[in-house]
């Protein structure tokens, strides 16, 4: 287990002793907790959620895939034989630390409720668990893109900036992917869970494949 | 035998309408041999040894592979200033499955005279020290290519001589080299090719005379062959390897053959001849 995790453990230990982390992680923990104060706390507080993480984990995304220099990255890619594997790394690193915090908050407000048996909780277990779920997902499709971008534009802050800003923005349109079809997903209370559940996930399982295997071959391209 | 690295009718382009880095170049390196890659600011060598070693796809022409590990130092690293190099150190040998190689890197340091040692963290190492840093994640595992990028620059002379003697112990134990250098550290070891604009020049079988003329020799009786030298053995008449060693040489040689537990058994035991 221990060797299994090392490059996730080496990712953590660069992104934290380069601090590359704080900017990003700050942000997220300020707008979630605002977000989750802000009442009423349901599940469209989810469906803002999702908006803002992904932006979000993008950043996240970009700061951990840029956090080693390249001859750095050269180093920790020949002793671990699998430029692959460390793209992973970087990308799963990332993924967390974007939905831990969100998804903790869900999961207190949710183990409040039971506790307090409180008339009216504020989100059903469909909803809880398929709100998890939409995090989860969420994080893991905006770290993509961060890792996809990093590789990309190693070195390039401002262009950077700007892809990750400009499809978060688009995120608003009812068309974009994945943020609109993830929180079609979130069903009201008492509502059964939507027929496009499945494909939703499909679909944003896709999206992460191609932006982390375009990560992969591009990066190596511009090299 | 499979070659580690072969590179056939490689170029490389940065860009689509840009020049040619690398220009149609064909190497092969055999295992256990050593290829010094000389050239000038901006010839691609640096741009070579990623291709060889597969960080960098070339635009045209292809490359076999045909090691299972490899060791690679690049020319400029920025470590994490605040990570101590024995913790960047553990990180590395986890990563390569190897938890056992840092003590290997303990004793690597030493030898490189690494002298803040290893708990220091690695912004407040000088350069010289941080290239020893970096030379020690490469050499620490036990692996079947090492790719070097100027791995003299900033080191000591103590750290060089030191440097040249790790390699060579290495290449006798089957470790393949393609060592990118400016300087002539290595002296006759392995194979020069020079490299300019791209394209693959003069390739020789030693850097620099062996015998130069004005030079006294030092004849140096060894029980064994010595696997990684230049210089030509002959037979003494006791049946020991006699190798003509020019005296500015001698100390190296001696070091080389004394670390890979050779026994000397005669220094100087004819007079050197003086050659006209």
């Amino acid at each position: 287990m221990k060797t299994i995790a090392a490059p996730e453990r080496y990712v953590f230990a660069v992104l934290v002793v380069t601090q590359r982390w704080a900017p990003p992680a700050l942000v997220l923990v300020g707008l979630i907790t605002w977000v989750w104060l802000t009442p009423p706390v349901d599940i469209d507080t989810v469906h803002i959620s999702l908006v803002v993480l992904f932006a979000l984990a993008a950043w996240l995304g970009h700061t951990t895939g840029d956090s080693e220099e390249p001859a750095l990255e050269l180093i920790s890619t020949s002793s671990q034989g699998s430029a692959t594997r460390i793209l992973i790394a970087k990308w799963s690193v990332a993924a967390v630390l974007a939905v831990a915090f969100p998804l903790l908050l869900l999961v207190a407000i949710c183990t409040y409720d039971s506790l307090l048996a409180t008339a009216v909780p504020r989100f059903t277990t469909q909803q809880a668990v398929v709100a998890g779920l939409a995090l989860l997902a969420i994080a893991a499709v905006g770290a993509s893109l961060g890792v996809l971008v990093a590789r990309v534009l190693p070195g390039r802050l401002g262009w950077a900036a700007c892809i990750l800003i400009i499809v978060s923005l688009a995120q608003a349109a009812p068309w974009m992917a994945p943020v609109p079809q993830l929180a079609a997903t979130l069903p009201a209370s008492g509502d059964p869970l939507p027929p496009t559940l499945l494909p939703t996930y499909g679909l944003v399982a896709i999206i992460t494949a191609t932006l982390l295997t375009g990560a992969r071959l591009l990066g190596r391209l511009v090299k | 035998m499979a070659p580690v690295v072969e590179l056939t009718a490689v170029s490389k382009r940065y860009r689509r309408a840009g020049p040619l880095v690398l220009d149609q170049i064909s190497l092969r390196l055999n295992a256990a041999s050593l290829i010094q890659l000389h050239g000038g600011n901006g010839s691609g060598k640096s741009t070579l040894l990623r291709v060889a070693c597969g960080f960098s796809l070339p635009t045209h022409g292809t490359v076999h592979r045909g090691y299972s590990a490899m060791g690679v130092v690049p020319d400029r690293v920025l470590p994490p200033a605040r990570m101590t190099a024995r913790a960047y150190l553990a990180h590395l040998a986890q990563l390569a499955r190897t938890p056992h190689a840092t003590s290997t890197a303990e004793r690597i340091a030493d030898r490189l005279r690494l002298v803040p040692g290893l708990d220091a963290p690695m912004g407040t190492l000088s350069r010289g020290n941080l290239r020893k840093v970096i030379l020690t994640q490469a050499l620490m595992r036990s692996v079947d290519l090492i790719v070097m990028d100027e791995p003299f620059v900033a080191l000591d002379p103590a750290g060089c001589a030191e440097l040249v003697t790790i390699v060579a112990e290495r290449l006798a134990q089957g470790c393949t080299f393609l060592i990118a250098t400016h300087t002539d550290d290595l002296g006759s070891m392995g194979r020069v090719v020079t490299l300019e604009a791209g394209k693959l020049g003069e390739t020789t079988r030693t850097a620099r005379p062996a015998h130069p003329t004005d030079e006294p020799t030092v004849a140096i009786d060894l029980n064994e062959p010595h696997p990684a030298t230049p210089f030509a053995a002959t037979s003494a008449p006791d049946g020991a390897i006699r190798y003509r060693v020019p005296a500015t040489e001698v100390g190296r040689f001696l070091q080389g053959a004394l670390d890979l537990h050779l026994l000397v058994i005669r220094l100087n035991p004819v007079e050197p001849e003086v050659e006209p």
